[in-house]
């Protein structure tokens, strides 16, 4: 078993990551900290890996990934696809397939949303976070074969997307102005 | 995979919202997001099998 007592300075190997469909049946996950390092769990992460990964209940619709590092649970992230809309339709003309104009029809965006991730605090500051955004977008590319999904997107603090996942993997983000904000990239 | 892979929910974003994503998406890709995407088609495609049944 490797240790977990891992520390920055022990090089992450990519190489022992496994991203695998959660079966309740087979994966037997710890209790494992997602909260963040000051007991915070703004985005819900910790609640629902309680609820629906260690509890071994799957009855949620999106499809759930787990993590392994080596032999060690460390994460886990869920997935779904999904359709934006914007909430005031009569604000944005649009068209329908037909091509009539109606200014109540909308053509929804297809998008990749990453419902919920999470990641072992003791794995933190690796750069998993990267890895999972790889898998995602690489997955959306796969099954993507008649070209409507657009985006990955999900939703994470302004803090989180304006520190890491903008300047390390430009991943776009909404501009609101409270704490949580979407980030987004697309695919194509 | 795509059994598992279906549309299952809408999102209602604020008009704000939803105008960046459709304003980013028209811009054309960029340099920096293609290589994110190749790398993403890679790392996909080499960890793809990990996701079977298996302990």
């Amino acid at each position: 078993m490797r240790s977990i007592d891992m520390t920055q300075t022990i090089q992450f190997d990519p190489n022992g990551l496994k991203f695998k469909i959660f079966n309740p049946k087979r994966h037997q996950l710890p209790k494992i900290d997602f909260r963040q390092t000051n007991g915070e769990d703004p985005l819900s992460v910790q609640e629902y890996y309680e609820n629906y990964i260690l509890s071994g209940k799957s009855d949620t619709n999106e499809v759930k990934y787990v993590i392994k590092y080596f032999d060690d649970w460390i994460g886990f992230f869920s997935i779904d696809l999904t359709r934006l809309y914007a909430e005031q339709p009569e604000l944005i003309p649009q068209c329908d397939e037909k091509g009539n104009r109606d200014k109540y029809y909308q053509e929804p965006t297809c998008a990749l949303l990453i419902k919920k991730i999470g990641i072992d605090q003791r794995y933190r500051c690796f750069g998993i976070g990267k890895y999972i955004m790889l898998f995602c977008s690489g997955l959306a590319q796969a099954i993507n074969k008649d070209k409507q999904i657009k985006l990955v997107l999900f939703k994470t603090t302004k803090s989180l997307a304006e520190k890491i996942y903008f300047p390390k993997y430009q991943f776009n983000f909404t501009g609101t102005n409270g704490r949580l904000v979407w980030a987004f990239k697309r695919i194509y | 995979m795509s059994k598992l892979f279906t549309v299952r929910s809408d999102i209602f974003l604020d008009c704000d919202e939803y105008h960046q994503i459709n304003d980013y998406l028209k811009n054309q890709i960029n340099p920096k997001e293609q290589e994110f995407l190749t790398e993403a088609t890679e790392f996909y495609e080499k960890h793809r099998h990990d996701s079977d049944d298996s302990i």
